[in-house]
């Protein structure tokens, strides 16, 4: 597949494939389990996330997926999709659609995937201009709960013990799924574009700042026990708020966060589409199409509370092996390798 | 293109109707709802227009049930619509169901997202039935009356700003603060709703204790500050002379300290007012000005240690002060066991009043 990508459009399907899906749910699991000092635990744990951008920046190169490799990273995303898309569809059938039957709304929501999947490469890597848009105006309605924000809810600060801080930090790297897929879009990127340095720096806090601020955002709305009660956090507070010009806001946005978690399920799909392109001679569309069809089908098996509970809690789990130990082994495999054939040389 | 037609032509089969369609005409809208007994033997009450050419003409329902939600099940099976609280303005609750944990009867508007959680909500004295069958012509539906009624409270800061089903909920699971809810009596003559003031709440139930209108204005006061107006009458004696003295608060400004580990908690207030009502006039004299802010700096005072006196014997917090305490990381903040600490705390307000306005007489 060939594609290159300017700096900000690498950046920006970053940005979407980190946010997304996860973004009116994570907090939940960051405050409930990190306990009053979540916010500072979400960001000591973006700076981890950091030194592992800062890992991948010096070391894309030798992220070579072999035949096996990329059947491992394929499943997994595959994993991703499917839970993602399992939420999702839980979520529309708790906040909108309750009599809808799950199939016709997932039957909607892979056929738009499956057509920009099957469109060109710049479909999907310019698809997040679209949704700039509607992310601004998600934050802007959120904002409208600043009033009713209680700063004393994170005092006072260091209460937290051990277990939460190894909890909430590790709950907090849900706010970086996917972050490997830097791995597979870096080498994309146009030669002169300048992405050590600065670029990484402010793309990371930038992202780190949107997800943290809405980390601590949710501690100062709601209270320590509160929000073990709700999943949606950001849901709830759109749906609090009340405006004159539409009586439920919070339908209003679950349909922007539908669009936004279709872009991070796309970008997904287009880490897939990379991944089987690396097949020389072959066409990637029938599998395209067998995948969409798993994806179709899968997602009605995980679609009840026991089950999505269970994706929340154990999803992340997955990121320690695909996003920090086997990119880790790769990079060193292929280095070793390429050095020892330097050497032979 | 083909794949366009594909995709279109598949879209139609989503075009065939909606599952989830909620058409007004199937639905009876209730704008307010109450209800009195206890768990497993409930009443509640919803209110409807009769027309919606007139929506100040309604009907109340009277159903009996286990729950909030059985209650409105059976509702349903009085009616030829089916009820729909989406747009419900006011939840009125009985005193008597208040005195039990009253979560329970709430869940139900938490958990459901077509309920809307920004209705507000109040105690009544007596049952809500009563307040629902108002004598009067209303100047709206009574959903409306009852929002506007008790918003225009809020701005005068004799009910708290904003409070509505979520907030009171967000309080429900805060040790730091207490709830303190409207508190509603009725006017026999015309049956129509009196503001008494603010119904104190110890966590989940509501204590018993009610703060009068004067006493919710301080207590809003010092827990979220003035809202749009906040006017006191008192009676100035000079010469043996009383004179009416009333006061529209411009600005406030207060802290909260505690001494290290003390129970000790002071609350420093400054109040800088506007004179409204003072027939006495001569108010450009200095030596006048300055009685005036010390007389009204000691009743403020006064009052206030009164009111914070009612709230600890309540062993209710609706200011806030465990939550300070809690903020600060003093010694004396224990989890769980706050409200022994409170009552026994020794709160004193420091007021200063400072008259910076006198309206357009001297």
């Amino acid at each position: 597949m060939n594609f290159k990508l300017t700096k900000i459009q690498f950046f920006l399907m970053l940005f979407f494939i980190e946010t997304g899906v996860i973004y009116i749910s994570f907090q939940q699991g960051v405050i409930d389990y990190g306990g009053r000092d979540a916010w500072i635990m979400f960001g000591v744990a973006s700076i981890f996330m950091y030194l592992l951008l800062f890992f991948y920046e010096k070391n894309y190169k030798f992220f070579r997926l072999g035949k096996i490799t990329k059947w491992i990273y394929i499943l997994y995303w595959l994993v991703v999709i499917i839970s993602f898309l399992s939420y999702m569809q839980y979520t529309l059938n708790v906040w909108i659609i309750q009599n809808m039957p799950p199939f016709y709304s997932l039957l909607a929501i892979v056929l738009v995937t499956l057509y920009i999947s099957l469109s060109r490469p710049s479909t999907t890597v310019n698809l997040g201009v679209l949704i700039i848009p509607l992310v601004f105006i998600f934050i802007v309605f959120i904002l409208l709960a600043t009033h009713e924000l209680k700063f004393s809810n994170i005092l006072p600060i260091g209460t937290s013990t051990v277990p939460q801080w190894l909890k909430g930090m590790h709950y907090s790297l849900t706010a970086f799924i996917g972050i490997e897929s830097y791995l597979m879009l870096r080498k994309n990127v146009l030669k002169d574009e300048e992405i050590k340095g600065k670029p990484i720096l402010i793309f990371h806090l930038i992202v780190s700042i949107f997800m943290g601020a809405s980390v601590i955002g949710v501690e100062f709305y709601f209270m320590l026990k509160e929000i073990r009660l709700i999943p949606d956090p950001i849901l709830y507070i759109l749906k609090s708020q009340k405006v004159t010009f539409v009586k439920r806001l919070d339908i209003f946005f679950i349909y922007i966060w539908l669009a936004w978690s279709l872009l991070t399920i796309n970008l997904f799909l287009f880490n897939i589409r990379i991944a089987l392109s690396t097949q020389e001679g072959k066409n990637p569309k029938p599998l395209l199409f067998i995948i969409h069809g798993i994806i179709m089908i899968a997602p009605l098996f995980f679609i009840g509370v026991g089950q999505v509970e269970f994706i929340r809690k154990y999803l992340i789990y997955l990121f320690y092996p695909f996003s920090i130990i086997l990119p880790m082994i790769i990079i060193l495999f292929n280095r070793r390798r390429d050095s020892k054939c330097d050497k032979s040389q | 293109m083909r794949q366009v037609t594909i995709v279109c032509l598949c879209s139609v089969l989503l075009l065939a109707g909606c599952w989830d369609e909620r058409l007004y005409k199937n639905l009876s809208v209730i704008s307010v709802a109450g209800f009195e007994g206890h768990m497993g033997e409930l009443v509640s009450y919803y209110v409807y227009p009769n027309s919606a050419s007139d929506p100040t003409q309604f009907t109340v329902i009277e159903t009996k049930g286990v729950s909030p939600r059985d209650t409105r099940n059976k509702a349903d099976m009085k009616m030829d619509q089916t009820i729909d609280l989406s747009e419900l303005t006011v939840l009125l609750i009985a005193e008597e169901t208040a005195h039990d944990d009253i979560y329970p009867y709430l869940d139900v508007y938490y958990r459901n997202p077509q309920n809307p959680i920004n209705s507000k909500i109040a105690i009544t004295k007596g049952s809500p039935k009563d307040f629902l069958s108002i004598k009067e012509p209303l100047p709206s539906d009574v959903g409306e009356f009852y929002e506007n009624f008790i918003e225009s409270m809020e701005r005068d800061t004799i009910f708290p700003k904003d409070l509505d089903l979520q907030q009171a909920g967000s309080r429900l699971f805060d040790e730091g603060i207490d709830l303190a809810i409207p508190y509603l009596k009725k006017d026999e003559a015309h049956g129509t709703p009196i503001a008494a003031g603010l119904a104190l709440f110890n966590q989940r139930k509501f204590t018993g204790t009610i703060l009068n209108t004067k006493e919710s204005l301080l207590l809003n006061l010092l827990a979220k500050g003035k809202s749009d107006t906040a006017r006191m009458t008192f009676l100035y004696e000079e010469d043996d002379k009383k004179t009416p003295l009333t006061i529209d608060i411009i600005r406030l400004k207060k802290k909260i300290k505690q001494q290290g580990n003390s129970k000790r908690i002071t609350i420093n207030v400054k109040i800088e007012v506007n004179i409204d009502e003072f027939p006495s006039d001569h108010l450009g004299k200095e030596k006048i000005e300055y009685q005036l802010e010390k007389f009204l700096s000691k009743k403020i005072q006064n009052n206030m240690n009164k009111m914070i006196k009612k709230c600890q014997d309540a062993s209710s917090d609706p200011i806030g002060i465990g939550r300070k305490v809690r903020a600060k990381g003093s010694n004396i903040w224990k989890e769980g066991k706050w409200k022994d600490t409170y009552s026994t705390l020794d709160i004193q307000t420091n007021v200063d009043v400072k008259i910076i306005r006198s309206g357009i007489l001297k």
